[in-house]
């Protein structure tokens, strides 16, 4: 079975820049995959090489094992929101929809549900040239929604949106993938993704510089570590210093340098320990993915 | 390609620009057609429907091929392009469809334009005593077919530079100024004011009769065909290959 999105070898020069390169990475069917990186490191253009609207310089990118352009039925197999608004300023929200359904032959009963589901039924009579940055969001994502689509393709969009919508697209996203379809989001804070994606694809200047679960990334901090507290902790240090962990502390809590929770919680079940509290402690995630991408670089260079 | 052209047409029904375009043209053409009848003083061997031809021939190839290049180029200037070739990825059906689209609009809006001119030339003839009724069917024909196929130019020219104003300026300037000026140039003079853009388009409105320096009405027709079936071929090629980033 082909992977629902694969990239591979895919490169694009611009010029002398080169935007993309040799970039390789799979998205699988169930799973929301953050596509991470600053500014100008390349995301947009992969987006873009994806799904066919820019030609790679080499290498290649499918869509359950095809290219985007050779899908028999494109708009209930990807359905994609990209940067940007996009929108004809005098043309309504609705009519907007209505030509992208029409031309895939979808029915106007669909383009009114996905206005109830973005919120945006009682704008949608209006000019697009008035909405607001959420707004074009909102109308963007129901256009990806259209044909019901298997993979879905998102370039920030999380841009624009207040506290309820962000959290509100994060649920739908859960939901979109725990019904068996596939996600790939991109976005430039970690931290958004934290809570919706279960694997990242970190990118800087092009190139891959990690692809891990997140709870992995997140492991990897730079001086992180787990904090453990309760009657048993003594015992705990004693047992992980021997196994060769570096333990810091006191007899009431103990810090673990060099463990993930997950670790230290089996070497207490193993011992049956008594313990009140385990925290992973060390690096935000913005010092995780200021690491992954090369310090403070990126913002404008 | 059916649903296509059905969301092309939808498109340029549903922005403003294109509906006033359309009620420009057809203002220009009935509220001058109707003066210029009732009012000028035709004498023995004018015939009212040529001086209609050759006055309204150029404005409303102008008007067809801004139509054209508009439904082309507002999807890049506004964008719409990307979230439209993904629904449509194949670039070369949705340029196709687009034209169709508009090359059914362009035939309703040269046939209408048509039909005034010869009905005001036929009403005021008959009120008047001119000769209303001379090139009535030669001007009718010129009229649809000419603003299709420079509505179709208009397409092709949109295809080739996807830059609204670029494309706007571009093929105005070229089709009723440059053209005209190289046109004096000894060895051109002898046939680019014939065989150009502009010759072939007042040939094909049909009022030249027998003249030499035009030609016939059908074969300024097919050539015309040629021109935009060429400037649309080249311009389906580029835009295969371009990247689109916004
Ligand atoms: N059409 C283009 N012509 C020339 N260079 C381009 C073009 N599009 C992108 N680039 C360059 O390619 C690089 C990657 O740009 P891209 O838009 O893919 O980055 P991004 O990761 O999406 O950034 P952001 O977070 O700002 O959206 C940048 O250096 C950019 O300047
Ligand atoms: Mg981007």
């Amino acid at each position: 079975m082909a992977h629902a999105i694969e990239v591979a070898g895919l490169t694009k020069h611009f010029g002398p820049v080169k935007a993309v390169d040799d970039l390789s990475f799979t998205v699988d069917e169930g799973r929301v995959t953050g596509f991470l990186g600053p500014n100008g490191a390349g995301k947009t253009t992969t987006l873009r090489m994806l799904l066919g609207l820019v030609n790679p310089t080499s290498g290649s990118a499918t869509v359950l094992g095809q290219p985007f352009p050779a899908l028999r039925d494109p708009v209930h197999t990807v359905g994609a929101v990209l940067d940007g608004g996009m929108l004809h300023p005098g043309r309504s929200g609705r009519n907007h929809l209505r030509t992208l359904a029409k031309a895939s032959g979808i029915g106007s009963q669909r383009v009114e549900e996905l206005l109830q589901l973005v919120a945006l039924a009682d704008a949608a009579h209006r000019r697009a040239g008035g909405y607001s940055l959420g707004m074009r969001q909102r109308l963007g994502l129901a256009a990806a929604l259209l044909g019901d689509p298997k993979v879905l393709v998102l370039d920030e969009p999380a841009n624009g949106l207040d506290p309820q919508g962000i959290r509100w697209l994060r649920d739908f996203l859960r939901q979109l993938a725990s019904e068996g379809r596939a996600v790939l989001i991109s976005s430039h804070q970690l931290a958004e993704l934290g809570q919706t994606a279960d694997d990242v694809v970190v990118i800087a200047k092009g190139r891959s510089v990690a692809q891990a679960p997140l709870q992995d990334i997140m492991s990897r901090a730079r001086g992180g570590g787990v904090r453990v507290a309760g009657p048993d902790v003594r015992r705990l240090g004693d047992i992980l210093y021997q196994a060769g962990a570096r333990v810091s502390g006191d007899p009431t809590q103990i810090t673990v340098a060099d463990r993930t929770g997950e670790e230290v919680g089996r070497v207490i079940a193993e011992h049956q320990l008594v313990i009140s509290e385990l925290v992973p402690i060390g690096a935000s995630l913005e010092d995780v993915y200021f690491e992954l991408t090369g310090g403070g670089a990126g913002g404008p260079s | 390609m059916i649903n296509v052209v059905n969301s092309e047409l939808f498109k340029l029904r549903t922005t403003r620009t294109f509906l006033a375009l359309f009620g420009i043209a057809l203002a220009i053409v009935l509220v001058a057609s109707i003066c210029i009848c009732a009012f000028v003083n035709f004498n023995g061997e004018d015939v009212s429907n040529e001086i209609l031809g050759i006055v309204f021939g150029p404005i409303v190839r102008a008007l067809a091929l801004v139509i054209g290049i508009l439904a082309v180029t507002n999807e890049f200037r506004h964008g719409t392009i990307t979230p439209t070739l993904l629904v449509v990825p194949d670039r070369v059906r949705l340029m196709l469809s687009k034209l169709v689209a508009v090359l059914a609009l362009a035939l309703a809006l040269g046939f209408v334009s048509g039909a005034i001119m010869v009905g005001s030339s036929a009403i005021f003839g008959e009120l008047r005593d001119f000769d209303g009724s001379q090139y009535a069917g030669a001007l009718l024909i010129g009229m649809t077919v000419g603003t299709a196929l420079n509505a179709a130019l208009g397409v092709g020219v949109g295809v080739l530079v996807r830059n609204q104003v670029g494309a706007i300026v571009g093929i105005l300037i070229y089709g009723f100024i440059l053209e005209d000026l190289i046109g004096l140039i000894p060895w051109v003079r002898d046939w680019l004011p014939k065989y150009g853009l502009g010759g072939v388009s007042n040939a094909l409105s049909g009022v030249y009769g027998d003249d030499a320096d035009f030609l016939s009405q059908p074969v300024a027709g097919l050539l015309l065909a040629l021109y935009a079936a060429i400037v649309m071929a080249i311009g389906l090629v580029v835009m295969r290959r371009r990247d689109v980033t916004a």
